[in-house]
């Protein structure tokens, strides 16, 4: 028992390292100046900690015009999913379109969330290119809705289901139509589960990558996770850009996650599947 | 109740158009283009009829069979390790030891990064002369591995960076199910004269075995999509040795303007993730609680 204890604490050892390593390596490697990267034995701790990759990532390349596009497209695409997702979830939620159809409604979305990206964006491109939405970001955040709609759906349905349903009988005694009852009853109760599904979302088109590179050409337009790769794809490797970036574009998304930590298996098993 | 199913109708029919144009619209035009070569003029793409041409050509394509030998591997190989590995570490958190809640949510940081900084942090960490990796295999009197130059090892490189960022979904999901079992059928176990090792080979993973199925599901399906990690980090080389499905359509469609052989390969795609979306649906019964 004395031994299984120690391996116990040995093997959670490891995972930490494992886990934590390649992040505090980052880390140190985006306070070093260029020269400190490259000394072998490599350093721990920065001998001449620098913020000159910071400094060169937001006044040489800058990077908050990127942070400020990603923002746009992100918090855009979940608005319009939610001003979609919720008058639908709501009425699926309380089977206002007949259980058969609901339940059909929210299969498609999960299969929806299954299907490979790559699948939908050849003909919303081609579709996008009569209308003249490439290139802009109301575009991208139109073709987000391949994400983000079935995730709010998802989400909200089981936010929805969780409020009682008594308060909105209560509404609807008093007189108050199935909108009213929608709008000012259940959408106020519902709102710690909407904030959620907009946070979950929002990480979510942050992170995106595919359709920012399909949909967005110009260089003021283009999202972090763009600006990202082509940092990765440079053949003279840069390390201090690398680190400093991906650092930065990580923080609001970790930030948000650590908000919504206990919805986190929730959010990333599709929906319902398993309660986190 | 006429009425009210017509108001129903009225909340989900904005959500219902535009998911009709986001999904059903793009399966019925890349039928259409599927048999189609495209050519593509100032905001006209002109048609022209193929037949079965383009999935004909699939068979001799060279690249198209890497992408798709490298997909299959890449999916068997992390999505075996993660669950192996996500399993094994929501049993040592089941055993308990001090400090369990703190360390959990630190475990779970690799998968709340997005995937272009993962593989932005990795570039660095696996570059052959300079990279921690490599120091640290030298430091240990090991020789240096070309991660991602070499077209043995470059397949694994990238399954071991999905295996450092997905391993903890798979962990925290399993470690959500492993709090499902009941204290006292474990405690009537030992008190039977169990041992720990017959313990969770007879309870606890046969009461998981539901979860890690739908783990399993779930990393299959995001497995599948490769493309970040390999756009970023290899470009699907060296040579063909990381090209993935997602990236061949990629190249096909937007790089080459061959709309009607990426459209056919996209059909070919959703017809292999089908069979992985069905088992998952059969599975939980239309996605519903388990």
């Amino acid at each position: 028992m004395r031994a299984g204890r120690v391996l116990v604490y040995v093997l959670v050892a490891l995972a930490l390292a494992w886990t934590l390593f390649p992040i505090y390596w980052v880390a140190v490697t985006s306070f070093k100046p260029n020269s400190e990267v490259i000394t072998k034995p490599p350093t721990w701790i920065p001998l001449h900690p620098t913020l000159e990759h910071y400094y060169r990532l937001f006044a040489e390349e800058h990077f908050h015009v990127y942070i400020a596009n990603t923002a746009v497209v992100s918090l855009g695409s979940t608005l319009l999913a939610l001003l979609l997702g919720a008058p639908a979830s709501y009425a699926v939620a309380r089977s206002k379109i007949g259980a058969a159809a609901g339940r059909g409604f929210l299969a498609w979305n999960l299969v929806v969330r299954m299907f490979p990206p790559i699948v939908m964006a050849i003909p919303i491109f081609t579709v996008f290119r009569q209308l003249g939405l490439i290139d802009t970001r109301l575009g991208l955040i139109i073709a987000y809705q391949v994400y983000a709609l079935p995730y709010t759906i998802w989400l909200l349905n089981g936010f929805f289901r969780d409020i009682p349903w008594e308060l909105e009988a209560a509404a609807m005694v008093d007189g108050a139509s199935t909108l009213q009852t929608f709008a000012r009853v259940a959408l106020p109760l519902a709102v710690p589960g909407i904030v959620t599904t907009v946070i979950l979302s929002t990480i979510q088109t942050w992170n995106e990558f595919l359709y920012a590179l399909i949909f967005i050409y110009s260089q003021e337009k283009m999202t972090i996770t763009v600006q990202i790769a082509g940092y990765i794809q440079e053949f003279k490797i840069e390390w201090g850009l690398l680190a400093s970036s991906g650092l930065v574009s990580s923080l609001p998304v970790l930030a948000l996650s650590a908000a919504v930590q206990k919805y986190f298996t929730r959010g990333l098993a599709l929906g319902r599947g398993v309660k986190g | 109740m006429g009425s009210e199913r017509w108001v129903g109708w009225l909340l989900v029919a904005p959500a219902l158009l535009v998911l009709a144009f986001l999904t059903l619209f793009p399966i019925v035009y890349n039928v259409y283009l599927s048999f189609h070569e495209t050519r593509i003029t100032y905001r006209r793409i002109v048609y022209v009829w193929r037949g079965t041409e383009n999935f004909a050509k699939m068979i001799r394509d060279p690249l198209f069979a890497a992408a798709l030998r490298n997909t299959l591997y890449f999916m068997a190989v992390a999505t075996a390790s993660e669950v192996l590995l996500g399993l094994g570490l929501a049993l040592l958190f089941k055993e308990g030891f001090r400090g369990r809640e703190k360390v959990a949510p630190i475990i779970l940081l690799p998968m709340m990064l997005p995937t272009i900084v993962v593989t932005a942090f990795w570039k660095t960490l696996l570059h052959p002369e300079f990279g921690a990796i490599n120091n640290i295999l030298e430091a240990l009197g090991l020789p240096p591995v070309n991660w991602l130059g070499d077209p043995r090892v470059a397949m694994n490189s990238i399954v071991l960076v999905d295996l450092w960022q997905w391993t903890p979904f798979v962990f925290v999901f399993l470690y959500a199910g492993a709090q499902t079992v009941p204290r006292d059928l474990e405690a009537a176990a030992l008190v039977d004269g169990a041992s720990r090792l017959q313990l969770y080979r007879h309870i606890v993973i046969p009461l998981l075995r539901p979860y890690i199925l739908v783990a399993t599901l779930l990393r299959l399906i995001d497995t599948f999509r490769l493309f970040d990690k390999v756009y970023a980090l290899t470009g699907g080389g060296p040579g063909v040795a990381t090209e993935s499905l997602t990236l061949s359509v990629y190249r096909y469609a937007f790089n080459y303007h061959m709309l009607g052989y990426a459209a056919a390969l996209s059909l070919v795609m959703l017809g292999i993730l089908s069979l992985v979306i069905l088992a998952y649906l059969a599975y939980t019964r239309g996605g519903g609680v388990l």
